[in-house]
């Protein structure tokens, strides 16, 4: 199972090293986190939670990690 | 009645852009990025042709190439009519001579718009309605693109492609599974007039889509439908020779294989040559893989499209 650090440690493989990521950080405030690596984010989620992100519509809008562990800690896919 | 895919054809515009092109119009955007997630680049696009032109010329390369006579029907599947009243399957009739008794419409329908057609053609058929006919499916929608919409630009193309249904002996298509979900509407759209989406505004008469949320979609939605198609079929999937989704991109395509855990040596995919054709874009692949012979003679191939509606639809040919 997931947890926030997975989530973090995944957003920032995801997005390079360019950017310290943190439960602060967004696409507002990231500079590689735009339309295309937001898709690359969705698709190592779903991976990483064996094809369960891809049924949560609602994560497809969450452009912030603090959106994200949220909405997975709401559908029971984090642990602490 | 069964029916059967006899004869297909298809026809790109002269004109097309590279990622070397859309980079001199947008120099800040990540061409090696793009290329990676699209898998695509090269475009066409219509520039002086709308669609009926082009499904003119994809029609006539039909007819003369296989010398076909009898054409009782003529579906055109289309989401940029150069007119709304009338049908633009009207104006292709005429422009074909088609004879008066060749009942004609369109289908207003996206990248599953091929099914939706087909089926439809293959139900004329089993209600002895007709015996044979043309599905032609053809798209602009590079008119409803703006030159700095990173989302949409690097992968949509214009074309055209028209198929030959004809009544069957044998069951050579089968499985048909359609569905739509509305809730999806607002995430790939061309507005009639200006509209607000979560905060965005977007522009009447151009083109928006939420890649995120439509790419969820896809995921969830196409395993689904790629199951019932294979139980309507009473078929394993390891019974399927080839499968040609709907050419989305390179990333919904790869995501797709691994999703559904297919082999991804069966899955037929041509983005790189001609890009997102809409729904001319499964009979392009399957064109393009015949002749090829990348498909063989017999072959089963599961056909499934996806998108814009939402919408899908799937079904299992033999070639």
């Amino acid at each position: 199972m997931l947890t926030e650090n997975k989530v973090i440690n995944l957003i920032q493989a995801t997005l390079g090293k360019k950017n310290k990521i943190t439960l602060k950080s967004s696409s507002n405030n990231t500079e590689n986190w735009d339309s295309l690596n937001h898709l690359n984010i969705l698709e190592k989620l779903d991976k990483a939670t064996k094809g369960k992100v891809a049924e949560i519509a609602e994560i497809a809008t969450a452009t912030s990690v603090k959106e994200i562990v949220n909405i997975l800690k709401k559908k029971k896919l984090l642990s602490k | 009645m069964n029916s059967k895919i006899e004869h297909i054809e298809y026809y790109l515009p002269k004109k097309y852009e590279t990622l070397k092109d859309l980079k001199k119009d947008n120099p800040s955007w990540n061409i090696k990025k793009i290329y990676n997630t699209t898998g695509i680049n090269k475009r066409f696009i219509a520039s002086n042709e709308n669609i009926v032109d082009m499904a003119e010329k994809s029609c006539q390369k039909l007819i003369k190439k296989n010398k076909i006579k009898n054409i009782d029907f003529l579906i055109l599947v289309t989401q940029s009519s150069p007119s709304g009243i009338p049908t633009s399957a009207n104006i292709l009739h005429q422009k074909l001579k088609l004879d008066q008794k060749c009942l004609c419409f369109d289908i207003n329908q996206g990248c599953s718009g091929f099914i939706y057609a087909l089926a439809v053609a293959a139900s004329l058929i089993k209600a002895n309605i007709c015996k044979s006919g043309i599905v032609v499916c053809s798209e602009k929608y590079s008119k409803y693109i703006g030159k700095n919409d990173s989302s949409c630009r690097p992968i949509f193309s214009d074309a055209s492609s028209s198929v030959f249904v004809k009544k069957s002996k044998k069951s050579k298509i089968k499985g048909f599974v359609l569905g739509s979900d509305g809730n999806g509407y607002k995430n790939l759209i061309v507005p009639s007039k200006n509209m607000k989406i979560r905060n965005k505004i977007l522009k009447k008469n151009k083109i928006y889509m939420d890649g995120s949320n439509v790419f969820l979609f896809t995921l969830n939605k196409v395993k689904e439908c790629f199951n019932q198609i294979l139980k309507k079929s009473k078929l394993e999937k390891n019974k399927v020779d080839y499968y040609i989704f709907h050419q989305a991109s390179k990333f919904v395509l790869e995501n797709l294989v691994r999703k559904i855990g297919i082999d991804k040596k069966k899955n037929i995919v041509n983005l790189d040559k001609v890009g997102n054709t809409v729904s001319a874009s499964i009979p392009i692949a399957l064109k393009m893989a015949l002749q090829k012979k990348k498909i063989k003679k017999n072959s089963k191939v599961l056909l499934l499209g996806f998108g814009v509606g939402y919408s899908w639809g799937g079904c299992i040919i033999e070639c």
